[in-house]
């Protein structure tokens, strides 16, 4: 009886993400590009200062292209704006699919770019291509994220 | 036929601020709602320069644009507003010394919310805000939006009463801050202020806005 306590409890402590993952979907994702927003304020601080901390780009650059392979998953069906869920999301996100698609593999690819740019050490390069990563963020929420203009 | 004599009322660096900062909040507010964020930031910059102007000329200025001159106790206030036929001061009356304080302020807590600003996807920000991380930087940006608000309210009320001048007590309080002066039968001397505290005011006032700009002078 005791153990099969606690393999019933054991299988709802293993499950329970999977049940709670539809709803707790958004709170990922916006944790997740607050983290992407938080490294690349940090990338941008040191490319604007007079002696950059590469390591910290390099480190911030990973942390943005790691997070860039999971944010495809973000988005699933259904996690889009509905009364008692606050999300910046716009519904375009799922009405217009195809151009969200193609917004994403920008970032997706600008990540990567800049990563690559990040390792070779290249200051002048790097604030080259952080301007396209910042692009590929601006070209994205300007079409599929409510904007609060501050 | 004589002219109408006239009475000084704002010194020149007292009027070219105002209509500057007219123009330069109006293009704050345009840069931002359009993206254009190095303009923005210009734009900041060069308020800053005025407010900072402003504050000292408060202090070495000509008498009506000093804060020792204009802010005046709630008694002077009462006065003020109880009796419709006092005569009008020369510059800022009791109760309007003290919203000049109340846009002063203000502004200065939008500047200063400014200088920390980051926005949402750590892109664009303020001249200091490598000072603070990601998420006090987003907080300065939503006091950046909030105070903007209350620029707003503060800038409409404003107009609201020179109107309410203009219509009610038939007096024109833009004419006296675009030519500096208004008819008066009998003027009374304002001590202006010369061009030693001029240079004093302009020089402190850019050396601080071009300090706090200045790339990683923080």
């Amino acid at each position: 009886m005791r153990t099969l306590l606690i393999a019933a409890g054991l299988a709802a402590l293993l499950t329970s993400p999977l049940i709670a993952a539809p709803g707790d979907i958004v709170a990922t994702r916006i944790a997740g590009f607050r983290e992407v927003g938080a490294a690349f304020k940090n990338i941008n601080d040191e490319l604007k200062s007079g002696r950059p901390q590469l390591y910290v780009v390099q480190i911030s650059a990973r942390q943005i292209r790691d997070y860039a392979r999971q944010h495809m998953g973000w988005f699933p069906a259904g996690s889009g704006p509905r009364p008692g869920v606050k999300t910046a999301a716009k519904p375009e996100i799922w009405t217009q699919a195809p151009a969200f698609k193609k917004a994403q593999d920008g970032f997706t690819t600008q990540a990567n770019a800049f990563a690559g740019v990040a390792g070779s050490g290249d200051v002048a390069k790097m604030r080259v291509a952080a301007k396209a990563l910042g692009g590929s963020c601006a070209t994205c929420h300007r079409s599929f994220r409510v904007e609060d203009k501050r | 036929m004589a002219r109408t004599p006239r009475q000084f009322v704002w010194d020149l660096p007292v009027r070219l601020f105002h209509w500057a900062l007219v123009l330069l909040i109006g293009f704050s507010w345009w840069s931002a709602e359009n993206y254009h964020m190095d303009w923005h930031r210009l734009s900041g910059q060069a308020v800053l320069f005025l407010i900072a102007f402003r504050l000292i000329w408060g202090v070495v200025g000509s008498d009506t644009a000093r804060f020792a001159h204009f802010l005046k106790g709630p008694r002077a206030i009462r006065v003020y507003l109880a009796d419709r036929n006092a005569p009008a001061p020369v510059g800022h009356n009791p109760l309007g010394g003290w919203s000049v304080v109340a846009m002063l302020a203000v502004l200065v807590m939008q500047v200063v919310s400014g200088l920390f600003a980051v926005d949402t996807d750590g892109i664009e920000s303020g001249p200091l805000s490598h000072l603070v991380d990601f998420d006090q930087g987003r907080l300065a940006s939503a006091i950046h939006g909030v105070v903007f608000a209350g620029l707003q309210a503060l800038i409409a009320l404003h107009v609201l009463a020179v109107l309410f001048y203009l219509a009610v007590r038939r007096r024109n309080l833009v004419g006296p801050m675009v030519t500096g002066s208004a008819a008066a039968p009998a003027p009374i001397s304002v001590r202006r202020a010369g061009p030693l505290a001029l240079v004093v005011a302009l020089l402190l006032s850019t050396a601080l806005a071009w300090w706090l700009f200045a790339q990683s002078a923080l």
